[in-house]
Parts: C-alpha cells; structure tokens; sequence
C-alpha cells in the first residue's frame, strides 16, 4: 500500500510553505536577472552519457535512470550545470561573457543524510571570463543573493583547488594514492599513505588553513612550485576585487578546500551559516567541464540549495513565515442574482490588486465565522436580491 | 556555545580526563546519572551522551559540534564530517578473524558475521571475494563456533575474546582508536571555541 505516501526524500509543498519557497526563489532569481543572467530551462530527462562523461562525470550510483523506448538509458538530471554546459558547448552562440541561470530541480538517486532526492537549486553559470574577476563575480552574486534572501550572518568560504594538485603533481604522487590524500584532505584528516613524509606535513599544515588572509600568507611559505603559487596569487587577486566591491567581510579562506576535485579547476567556494549544519551553497571554476562536449570554455558558477536555505531563514529567526491570505471574502447568498452581482464585485477588486475569496450559497453569519477562521479582515456579503451589506452584525 | 557528542562508555571516561586537562570542568559526567544532555560548570559546553555508532550522525547534522569515537566507527558509517585528530587512546584493531587451520580461500562466497556491515563489505569487494554478509550486533565470536559464519570481521583489542573461542586473527583491516570529529560547517562558524580546545587536546595527546 504505497499510495499514501511519498518515496524516500520527496516532499509536498502546500500552499504556504511553496508560497515562502517562491518568494525566496523570486528574490534570488531578481539579483541573477539584474545582473544580466539570462534564465535558461531544460530537460529533466537526459541521456546518461551527458552525466558520465569527462570530468563532470557523476557516479554511477547518484544517477536515476531509465529506459527509453529505443533501450537507450536515460537519466533524471543530477544537476544543472552539465545540461548547461551541453547547450553552451552545442546550441549557442558564444559571444563572451555569457551568463546563464537557472531555478530547477534535480534528483539524487541515493538516500544522503538530509538531502532530498529531489531538490530545487538556484545558480548561476558565467562563461567565457577567465580570469580572477569572474570568480569575484559569481562570488560577490553569491553574497548578493543570500542577503537578499534574507540571511545576513553568513560566511563564503573560498579555496583553490590548483594548490593540492601542485604539490601532488611536484611529489609525482601516483593516481591511486592521490585519491587516498584527497579524500583525507576534504576530512582534515592527517595524511595516513604511504608519501613522502616532506610532502604530507606540507599537505597537511595546508589542509588545517582556514580564516582569514593571514592563511593566504601563510600558505605563501609552504608552498614553492609554480602551480601552487600561481593558484595562491590567484587567490590574493580574488580577495582584492571583493575587498573593491566591499564584500570583505563576507569571504574567508579554507586551504584545505577540495569540493569534487575533479570537477574543479581553480577557485572552489562554499556558503556557511551557523544556522545550518551543512554548506547552503556551494560552486567554484570548472574550465575543463566542456571538454566532454569538445569545446574549451573558461566557466564559474555556483548553486544555492533552496531547501537548505529556507532552514537557515528559519533558523535565524530573522524570517517570518508568511501565509497565503486573500484580502476580501465576499459570501454569496443563494441566487443568481447574488451570484451575478457578487462576480461582477469581485472582478472590480481583482482589477484593483485584492486576491478575492468566495463563499457559495451561504449567509451573513457563516460569512463571518469563515473569515475569521481564515483570518481575513474584509468581508462582503452578497444578499439574494444582489444587494451589498457590508455590516455583518 | 558548543554540543561536545561522547560515545557511551570507556571512551567518554577517558575523553573527560582529557577535556578536564584542557579547563572543561563538568561535574555532571562524572556523577552516575542517567541524563542524556549535561552542562559543564561554566555552561559554554553541552554534552551529549550517545550510542558509539550514533557519533558521526549527530555530528554531520550539525546537532553536536563537535564528537568523541572511535575510527572502526568512522568507517563504518563514512559520514562527511572532519576528523581532526587521534587521540591515540583506545587502541585496537579491525580484523578478519576465524579457525587458523582452515583455508577459506576456496570457498565461493564466504560467510562474514559482523557488526560492520559496511566496512566488511567494501574489504572483501576490494578483494574481488564474493561474501555473503551475516549482521549480528554483538558476539560475532559464536558466528563460526555454531556454523552460522565462516569467518568474522570484528574489532581485536588483547586477542582473548578470539583465543577463549579458539579463534585468531586472519587479516588486518585497519588500525582502530579513539578520533575528534567535529561538523563542517561548526568548526568555522564556531572556530573561536572549537579550535582552542583543539589545539589543547592536541597538546594534552602529545605530552
């Protein structure tokens, strides 16, 4: 007996929780609009193959799939940023910078601690900036996003990925154990394989460096390959912008910053809040997605968890809950008459802005019991003749 | 303020002393009660007390910021927490235990009981075995004494629970002790408490 509930990491929203849900996503998606992103929509249904190949590859066991009619395998979309990244590599014309956002859902095939399984995401994708000022960009969006939503205490912590792959590729660390220290990164986990012992101190004093610039400085002297440098300095250049834009106090720095490392290429960013246990948003540089698509396009974006957002609101305290409450209830008595006179009234306060609530074949005094339930102050009451009575007592 | 998350038992004994050392004050713990939420005397630490294997989930949502468990746990569950230091006590090992006079190389799928089903099953994968998991929550020793396992995957401390039932350790899976795990997200929205106590811990372990 199945039909009463719903599969594991769905939900409903009734009406006033979609309300708050669309009035965040609203304000969201007007900073993305101002900003010149352009809203793109695609399909939920994709081929397998635009989630398993290249860098971008999901894993296997993260992907719906189905069977379309002809056997090929489909797949429930697992983000928003691969189909992007098709349609720019395959559909567009790609005059530079191109600015694309999105409000859509996405699915996750595997039960992961309070995800969903289907979740809606707001982001943004900026193509063909490849410089340290379109990670600022997204980065400073970011911010503008979430203030806008509503949250005001709340940190964009910033890394780069390119400063694990120097020193990896500096110590010629073979594939297999690159794995191993990755993940022991993302953990802050003191590197337990079997490396140079050098090289794992080096990696390990990187991963406990977050805070503010003073880890940048930091870093500085740990660090002497070209690659790790340069990824540093791409860093001080990112912070310099925001510090223009006056964003300073919004961004910090984690070192030891890994997000999907494959997936990366450059700067990597996640949005932290004390009201929530996980990261509310999180994106980075992905130059080297594209070339599942044989292009080469610089890209930067991110995506805020809509979900996971309105928690921290919540949390905060600083949000109110609002609900969907008509402005006018107009009973209706039990004639033609009233019924033609009350459409007529009604149409007038619809023109006028009001959000009008009807009540059929009833009297003065239900009328009043039913906006007082409902918590609506105005109330009409259409009597048989089409008559207006505006005093109910 | 921060929610410290301690598994019940030896290892909370022992994660105690150390935070004592490091000015956590909480004469709550060391009373025998059964409360489950406590406040050391300053009242800028919560505890809680939880089942071992329940650490890394109250952890990873962020309810306790911050955790004391042991790495067969870590493993088992494989949760997206940070793991910041060893606290080296509790030491032991998780092993593949079983008769030493029998060879189960060639037996096609083989009969593992265990209370780490996970960390069984992802051993004996990356060994290309077939197996044939038997989830028992405690005395695994009896799976291969009564026929119900061939082998077992438990945690070895002296090695006696093993030779009272006249079994030994086969294969090595992993060093064990007791881990500071702490959330994400705590360790830098909470940094200015968290991070203090973690360098003094660290500093009381290295003594």
């Amino acid at each position: 007996m199945y039909k009463f509930r719903l599969p594991e990491g769905t939900q409903d929203y009734l009406p006033d929780s979609l309300y708050n849900k669309k009035k965040i996503q609203e304000k969201i998606m007007s900073v993305f609009r101002n900003n010149a992103y352009q809203k793109i929509q695609t399909p939920k249904l994709e081929y397998y193959d635009v989630f398993t190949s290249g860098v971008g590859a999901v894993p296997d066991n993260k992907l719906f799939k189905l069977t379309d009619t002809d056997g090929s395998l489909l797949v429930l979309r697992a983000d928003m940023t691969l189909p992007i990244a098709r349609i720019v590599s395959t559909k567009m014309q790609l005059d530079f910078p191109l600015r694309l956002c999105y409000l859509a859902d996405s699915f996750n095939f595997i039960t992961e601690r309070n995800r969903m399984r289907e979740f809606t995401q707001a982001g943004i994708e900026l193509y063909g900036v490849p410089g340290p000022e379109g990670d600022a960009e997204v980065i400073a969006l970011a911010i503008k996003a979430l203030l806008s939503a509503g949250l005001t205490d709340f940190q964009i912590e910033i890394g780069q990925v390119d400063i694990l792959k120097g020193l990896l590729h500096q110590a010629n660390i073979p594939e297999d154990k690159q794995k191993e220290i990755i993940s022991a990164v993302d953990k802050k986990n003191f590197i337990d394989a079997d490396i140079d012992p050098e090289v794992a101190k080096t990696i390990d004093k990187i991963t406990m460096l977050y805070g503010d610039i003073t880890v940048l400085k930091e870093a500085g002297e740990l660090v002497h390959n070209k690659t790790s440098v340069d990824a540093l300095l791409w860093l001080f250049e990112v912070r310099q912008i925001l510090a223009e834009y006056n964003l300073e106090q919004y961004i910090s720095f984690d070192l030891g910053l890994v997000n999907s490392f494959s997936y990366y290429s450059g700067v990597v960013f996640k949005g932290i809040t004390r009201h929530f246990g996980a990261p509310i948003l999180g994106g980075g540089r992905y130059d080297k997605l594209c070339q599942a698509f044989n292009r080469n396009i610089p890209a930067t974006g991110f995506a805020i968890g809509i979900r996971d957002l309105m928690q921290a609101l919540e949390e905060s305290g600083g949000y109110q809950q609002e609900k969907t409450t008509p402005d006018l209830v107009i009973g209706v008595a039990d004639s033609y008459t009233a019924l033609g006179a009350s459409r007529k009234i009604a149409d007038n306060a619809i023109e006028k802005g009001l959000v009008v609530d009807l009540l059929y074949k009833t009297n003065k005094e239900l009328t009043k019991l039913y906006s007082q339930k409902k918590n609506i102050d105005n109330i009409l009451f259409v009597n048989s003749q089409g008559k207006i009575e505006e005093d109910l007592n | 303020m921060i929610t410290i998350a301690l598994a019940k038992g030896r290892l909370a004994e022992k994660a105690v002393e150390i935070l004592e050392e490091c000015g956590i004050m909480c004469d709550e713990l060391k009373t025998p009660s059964r409360k489950l939420i406590l406040k050391d005397n300053s009242g800028l630490y919560n505890f809680i007390m939880v089942k071992p294997a329940d650490v890394p989930t109250y952890v990873e949502y962020g309810v306790a910021d911050i955790g004391v468990c042991g790495k067969d746990t870590l493993l088992e569950e494989d949760k997206n927490i940070y793991e910041l230091l060893d606290l080296k006590y509790g030491a032991c090992r998780l092993c593949v235990a079983g008769y030493a006079d029998r060879d189960f190389r060639f037996i096609d799928t083989l009969r593992v009981a265990t209370k780490f089903v996970n960390i069984a099953r992802k051993y004996f994968h990356k060994k290309q075995r077939n197996i044939e998991i038997i989830k028992l929550s405690g005395s695994v020793e009896l799976g291969p004494a009564i026929g119900l396992s061939d082998v077992i995957v438990d945690i070895v401390e002296s090695g006696k629970t093993l030779a009272e039932n006249n079994l030994s350790v086969l294969e090595e899976i992993a060093p064990v002790s007791a881990r500071l795990v702490s959330n994400k997200v705590s360790l830098k929205t909470k940094g200015d408490i968290i991070r203090p106590l973690v360098a003094c811990i660290k500093e009381v372990i290295n003594r």
